[in-house]
């Protein structure tokens, strides 16, 4: 696993953007190069891909973006890297933004895995807090389950009271 | 002019008619127990007249034993008298007999001597001895007849009155166990009573304890239920949750590393 391209994408959502936006790029080049349109400058195939994906590229591989078979080798890096990684979902009650994701992104590295991209869903019905979920294992933090706790509590207090 | 006055009356009897209506309906709602409330107040009410027939019951028995001891002991107070006057004027009767005996047995002798004397008049020192011995004699007689009959007498009256205790003993006795038993027996009944309707209580009130819980439980649901949705439509942002979020987080470090 290629942990420089790892830590250069934010979210398993832009990874898979990424690769959506690789599979197209390289099914233009893999064209521009059968109709050998000459007069087409390889700039305009570029400004096709995606431009924070062309960052990394350049960044981590050099000058590649107009060489079709190095550009293969990078896709597959990149697949590569989604078949390896482990996926870690978390659930909020609303929209989280860039700022917040980064605080995330840096947390699980730090303390939890550098195999982890994170990926993130909405869901109104928890009230506020978060849900974790991987494969394996389902971590309940919401303020749904907070209440529901509870309320079940005050259900068993009252069920017991002595009258 | 007459269907003014007669239409006014009418509305006078109307108004007064409320206002009576209202006065009872007012007495009426001054009544705020509610029925569980009542149903247990009559339930002690009934439980505390209980309480005093048992009482009254009691305190009657008491009394009725207390009359047959009274009767019983006034009646062997007057028996036992009885006896021992009728003993007694045994008793003197037959000292009196011995006593009349005595005196024939005195008067019989004096003659004797009085002819003995008259008889040997001239043997002075013959007569003396005989005439002090017949009287040494005599007054032993009389001594140990007197100790005879004085013992007699007393161990009569102490068998007596030893015979009649022991009697009057053994009747107190009987009357004693007697008296226990029915008393027992008394106690039994009204415990008996009272266990069944200390039961009867104990199972309104399990009753009304239950319906007063699920009462509760009910509402306290409903109450819950609708805090719980307040709260989860709160909305609160990633600025107010951000904390949270990242304590939670810590706090459950090593769970998450092991769930991946």
């Amino acid at each position: 696993m290629d942990y420089n391209l790892l830590q250069r994408i934010n979210d398993y959502e832009e990874l898979e953007i990424f690769l959506i936006s690789l599979n197209k790029y390289l099914e233009d080049l893999y064209e521009y190069s059968l109709k050998e349109k000459k007069n087409l400058k390889s700039q305009d195939i570029v400004s096709t891909l995606n431009p924070t994906l062309k960052v990394i590229i350049e960044s981590l591989y050099g000058d590649v973006l107009t060489d079709e078979g190095k550009m293969k080798e990078v896709q597959m890096k990149f697949l590569d890297l989604k078949n390896s990684i482990k996926i870690v979902t978390l659930v909020f009650n609303i929209e989280v933004d860039s700022e917040f994701k980064l605080k995330l992104k840096d947390f699980f590295l730090k303390k939890i895995s550098k195999d982890v991209l994170l990926k993130y869903k909405i869901n109104s019905d928890i009230g506020g807090g978060i849900i974790i979920q991987t494969d394996k294992s389902y971590f309940d933090f919401s303020f749904d389950s907070i209440l529901r706790d509870k309320r079940d509590n005050i259900v068993d207090i009252i069920n017991n009271a002595k009258v | 002019m007459i269907l003014t006055y007669a239409l006014a009356l009418f509305i006078i009897v109307l108004i007064l008619l409320l206002i009576f209506i209202l006065f009872f309906f007012k007495k009426g709602l001054n009544n705020k127990s509610t029925p569980s409330e009542r149903k247990v107040i009559s339930v002690i009410d009934d439980a505390n007249k209980k309480a005093e027939d048992i009482l009254d019951q009691a305190k009657f028995s008491s009394d009725r034993i207390n009359q047959i001891y009274t009767t019983l002991s006034t009646k062997f107070e007057e028996d036992i008298k009885k006896l021992y006057e009728e003993k007694l004027k045994q008793i003197e009767n037959n000292i009196k007999i011995k006593g009349d005996s005595i005196d024939n047995i005195n008067t019989q002798f004096v003659k004797n001597l009085e002819e003995s004397v008259n008889n040997f008049n001239t043997k002075s020192d013959d007569f003396k001895k005989m005439y002090d011995k017949a009287l040494a004699d005599f007054e032993r007689s009389l001594n140990l007849l007197f100790q005879d009959i004085s013992e007699r007498t007393q161990n009569n009256l102490s068998n007596f009155s030893k015979m009649n205790l022991e009697l009057y003993d053994k009747d107190l006795a009987q009357i004693e166990e007697n008296t226990t038993k029915i008393i027992s027996d008394m106690v039994e009944q009204e415990r008996a009573k009272f266990t069944s309707l200390s039961d009867q209580i104990k199972e309104e009130s399990q009753k009304m304890r239950e319906e007063l819980v699920n009462s509760l439980n009910k509402d306290a649901a409903v109450v819950v239920s609708r805090v719980v949705k307040e709260v989860l439509n709160l909305s609160l942002d990633m600025n107010d949750q951000e904390e949270y979020i990242f304590d939670t987080l810590n706090k459950h470090i090593e769970e998450i590393k092991n769930g991946l």
